[in-house]
Parts: structure tokens; sequence; C-alpha cells
């Protein structure tokens, strides 16, 4: 009778889950900072800036979160290709990254919107260039927006199955979804699916998001809630 | 070290119908201690934001020490801004909020913290430094914010309406403050508000501003003895210079209830003007007396050191000033002679002064 002990081994010896393991932190984590950079500049100037077509792109970029993974699937996979990024960490990162950003650009010009701008307005006249100024003041007053979009962004990416059927077949780059997708078995016509390896690698699987949702809970909490009052 | 200019300053926001600073000109001498006063929508923090570099004028210049800054970016202009909500950074302490201006430049570490101690000593604020903002009270707050500009020795110091925030008898107490030490620092200050009693005690010289336009430029006295046109007249003073109706009949300014007045010399205008009479250039008399007219007394309003008196001349309400013990009870008859050299006299139509 196998052992829970012995099934959790084989998802290592087998399967070659350390290394899902390892891709997963790497490509999620990796879209987060990314995406926490883009997303700071992003939405400080859709909150800041004024110019004539500012609604209408605001618009747009919300418009653009309605679009389903399920229908890009196809053009990303061209787009992909030609550039180059097909299995590789790069194209996995960029595209994960690209596909959270009209929705957290949108999120955290609501929270630069709750930042009031006399803020920066003492930073540029104690001496500050305005990208210092949005770093060394804005930033940290907003630290709770990007909390939320830090959490977001990884599971997302975390989370994501399509894009990594899409986009690699290379052993090498395989991520945790489709370590659990590797455990399914043809035997004799049938396919099976072997629970105990599901189950291992479930629990191993959720707990880097649970110990980064500690890290950040309290950010994320104080900012969910303060963008449903108002700060 | 600084003279700034505003020369033929103007702009317009996009949202609004009228210019919201129309072809300010303004010539504030080195160390001298300017107010901009007026009231709300006047234009007067958008003409300082101009100087600061938070706002771009449409048309006109504006110098400091006769060099053109319109092009310089805030961080280049070497001028510090007190806000009226303050704008102490949140997320730092005290200490560091003060630090902030110092930290782009070359200084050791132990430069600037005898720095930021020399400042806080000034202010009596040094107990303060370990603390954040959210912890302080109002009156601590404006003086980080305060500490945070002088410690920069800036060429120019603007004040956005600093003690709006505090409550009265703190205002008060801290206008004289922030009066001395700017005579000690010497830098150039132009303090905006909306307040004409905070002007009146603050300024060197006060510039009034109304929708946009200056008003009146000059010392306080003179604004207030000599105000340039009616909208002057009455913004300055409490209670304000009475207004009433005139027409001219020979050498006299006959006022609406019958009250002749001697015109004063130069007052050219026959029809359409009228006579400001400030409280105290009003006499009260309880006895008839030649030349003096009667009226009749609404109410009496003892302020202490001196009494109100409100009486009712024909159509219109006169407020007179008048000593401790002059209380006289409603109905009463009263007699009111006018001081020949109070008497001002406005165009009605356009509001400029006469005379």
């Amino acid at each position: 009778m196998p052992t829970p002990w012995r099934t959790s081994v084989r998802i290592f010896t087998e399967h070659d889950f350390a290394r899902a393991m390892a891709n997963s932190v790497l490509v999620a984590g990796s879209t987060m900072v990314l995406d926490v950079v883009a997303v700071s500049l992003a939405g400080y100037s859709l909150s800041r800036l004024d110019w004539r077509f500012k609604s209408s792109i605001t618009y747009a970029v919300l418009l653009l979160q309605t679009m389903p993974l399920s229908a890009t699937m196809v053009p990303i996979y061209g787009l992909a290709r030609a550039l180059g990024l097909r299995n590789s960490y790069a194209g996995l990162i960029l595209i994960h990254a690209a596909i959270e950003l009209p929705f957290l650009i949108w999120l955290m010009k609501n929270f630069f919107d709750n930042v009031p701008r006399y803020l920066e307005e003492a930073a540029w006249l104690d001496g500050r260039s305005k990208l210092r100024a949005l770093v060394e003041v804005v930033l940290p007053v907003a630290r709770n927006g990007i909390g939320v979009v830090a959490g977001l962004s990884f599971l997302a990416a975390w989370a994501e199955v399509l894009m990594m059927i899409i986009l690699i077949d290379s052993q090498d780059l395989k991520t945790v979804p489709l370590a659990f997708y590797e455990t399914l078995r043809t035997q004799g016509g049938y396919v099976e699916v072997q629970y105990g390896l599901v189950a291992a690698m479930g629990v191993l699987y959720a707990l880097p998001v649970m110990a980064l949702f500690l890290v950040t809970r309290r950010m994320m909490v104080r900012g969910l809630v303060a963008s449903s009052r108002g700060l | 070290m600084a003279r700034v200019e505003y020369a033929e300053v103007s702009k317009r926001f996009p949202t609004q119908d009228r210019a919201a600073v129309d072809h300010l000109s303004l010539d504030i001498a080195d160390g001298e201690f300017l107010v901009l006063v007026g009231p709300s929508g006047c234009g007067k923090t958008t003409a300082l934001r101009m100087l600061a570099g938070l706002e771009y004028p449409d048309r006109g210049d504006i110098l400091i020490d006769g060099r053109s800054v319109i092009r310089l970016e805030p961080k280049d202009r070497d001028v510090a801004l007190v806000f009226q909500s303050y704008a102490l950074y949140p997320h730092m302490s005290v200490r560091d909020n003060i630090q902030y201006p110092l930290r782009v430049r070359q200084l050791s570490a132990a430069e600037r913290l005898s720095k930021v101690e020399q400042v806080a000593d000034l202010l009596g604020i040094r107990h303060l430094l370990p603390r954040r903002p959210a912890q302080l009270s109002g009156g601590e707050q404006q003086r980080v914010a305060l500490a945070r500009a002088i410690v920069r020795e800036p060429r120019v110091f603007l004040m956005d309406e600093p003690l709006s925030n505090l409550d009265a008898k703190l205002r008060t107490h801290t206008r004289t403050e922030l009066k001395a030490l700017q005579k000690e620092l010497g830098v150039t200050t132009i303090f905006v508000t909306h307040d004409q009693a905070e002007a009146m005690t603050m300024g060197d010289r006060i510039a009034v501003l109304d929708a946009g336009k200056l008003q009146q430029l000059g010392t306080p006295d003179s604004v207030y003895q000599r105000p340039a046109n009616l909208f002057v007249a009455q913004f300055i003073g409490s209670p304000p210079m009475n207004i009433i109706d005139a027409s001219r009949d020979g050498p006299a300014l006959v006022l609406t209830g019958g009250w002749r007045v001697e015109a004063p010399r130069g007052v050219a205008g026959s029809d359409g003007i009228k006579v400001g009479l400030r409280p105290e250039a009003i006499e009260l008399e309880r006895a008839p007396a030649s030349g003096a007219q009667p009226a009749e007394v609404l109410v009496s309003e003892p302020l202490g050191s001196e009494v109100i008196v409100n009486v009712k001349l024909g159509q219109a309400l006169l407020k007179v000033r008048t000593g401790p013990d002059v209380r006289p009870d409603p109905g009463t008859r009263v007699f009111l002679r006018a001081r020949p050299d109070g008497v001002r006299v406005f165009d009605a139509l356009s509001g400029a002064a006469l005379n």
C-alpha cells in the first residue's frame, strides 16, 4: 500500500516537481516585480497628467480587461513565435505581466488619486525630480496599493495554466500547473487521475502563496478596504 | 536676498470663464513681507503657485533678482513654499521631514542633523523630532512645515494661508511670531491670506486682489486710509467702511437722509457718487449741535474697549465707533458729525476713488 510519504517523494523523483516549483516562483515573482514597476509609472501618469484623450485612454484600458484569455490565445501564440518568446523565461514573464496590466493600471490609478498632490509638489520644491518624488514620497504613501498590485499579479501568474500550455513545450521550463497536468496517466485505455500525487503537489503549491499573503496581508487588507471607503 | 517681480502675468484655467490672474504686476523688494489678500477665488494662490513653478502663466513673466524663472522647474527656483495643508511627508519622522530638502546637497549626515537641530531650536520643536506628523497637533505640524522651509535658506519664502487651519488664539499668537521671525531672517516673503486683519498686521505692504486683478498695492496705512476703490474700501477694515449714496450740492456733498458733509478739496463729479466713512471717522454726540446730523440708534454693540453703535439714517444703516462709555439705547436720537479728513469719495459706476 503506498504511503503518503512515498507518494510525495515520487513527485520529486518522477515528475521533477522541484524544478516546476522553482520555475513557478521565478516566473510569478518576476511578473510581480515587472508589473509593480510598470503599473506605478502608468498609474501615476493616468492619475496626474492631464491631456485631451486621457479619459478615452482610461476607458480603453478598462475595456481591454474584458477580453477573455481564451480569445487571445491564438494571437498570443503567433506573436510569441514571431518574437522568439516561446520556450523562454523572458516570454513567460513578459506575457504574464502584460495580461494583468489593464486592470492593475486602473487599480493603481485609483490609489494614486487618493494621494494628495501637494505631497509631490512639496517634494519638487524640496529639490526632487518628478521621478524621485514619485519613488520617495508618492509610492510610500500609496504602498497599500502597491501591496494589492503585487499580490494580485503574483497570484495571477502563479495560477496561470493556459498561457503555459501555449508558450512552452520544454520540460526545463514547466511550471507547477503543467506538473499537475502531467500526473494524468493513460493506462490500458483509461485516463487515470493520480490523486495521491495531485494532493502532494497541491499542498506544496499553496505554500508560497500563503507565505506571500502572510507578508503582505496587512497592506492588502488596508488597500482593499481603502479603495471602498476612500482614504 | 531676492527681489521678486510679476510682469503682466495672466492665467486662465480651461474650466473657467474668466482669468484666474489678470495682468498682475508687482514689484517686491528684497527682504520685504508682502501680503496677497483677497476673497476666495481672487487669484492669490494661483499667483503664488506660479512663482513656485507649480502653475505656468499664459502670459507675462516672473522674475527673481531680475532673471526670469518661468522656464525653471520648481526644484531649480530656490523658493520654499509652506502649504496651507502643511504637506508633511506622513511616512517620515519630523526629523526626516526637515532633513529632506537638505539631502540633495553635498552635506554630511552630521552637518545635516546639526542644521535640523538649529532650526528646530529656533521654532521650539526640538522635542518633536522623533515623532511622526500624524502624532502632532495642528500648530506643531505648522511649525514643522515652517522648519522644513527655513532649513533650506531659500531666496524667497512663499506661504499659502499657513495660519488658516489654526484656532483663533493660536493664529493671532503665531502671526506676531512669524512676522518677528521673518524680520530676523530677512528673507523676502510673500504671504497669501483671505483675512484682511492678518494682512494689515503682518504686511510691510499689502496687495489687494479681486477676480484676478490687482486692486491696490500699498502699505497697510495707505490701503486703509486711502483705498483706491470701493472694493478695497469695503474689504479692508472691520467693521467695514460705511458706504452711502450721495450727490453734490455746491461745496457740499448731500448724503441720503439729508446729511450735508463738506466735500473734500479737488473732488470732481456731481451725480452718481458714493461717500465712504469709516466707523471711527464719524463722531457721535448725545446732544444736538450745530451742523450735526440727527439719526436714530438701532443697537449698540459693546466690545470692551470700544462700542459699535448702529444708527439708521434715512435708508442707510451706519456703524459708528465710540468710546466704551457711550452706549445709547435703541431708539435714542443721536447726532453725527463727519471728520473731514475721513471723507472718501467714490464714483458709483466704476468704484474708483475720487480723492
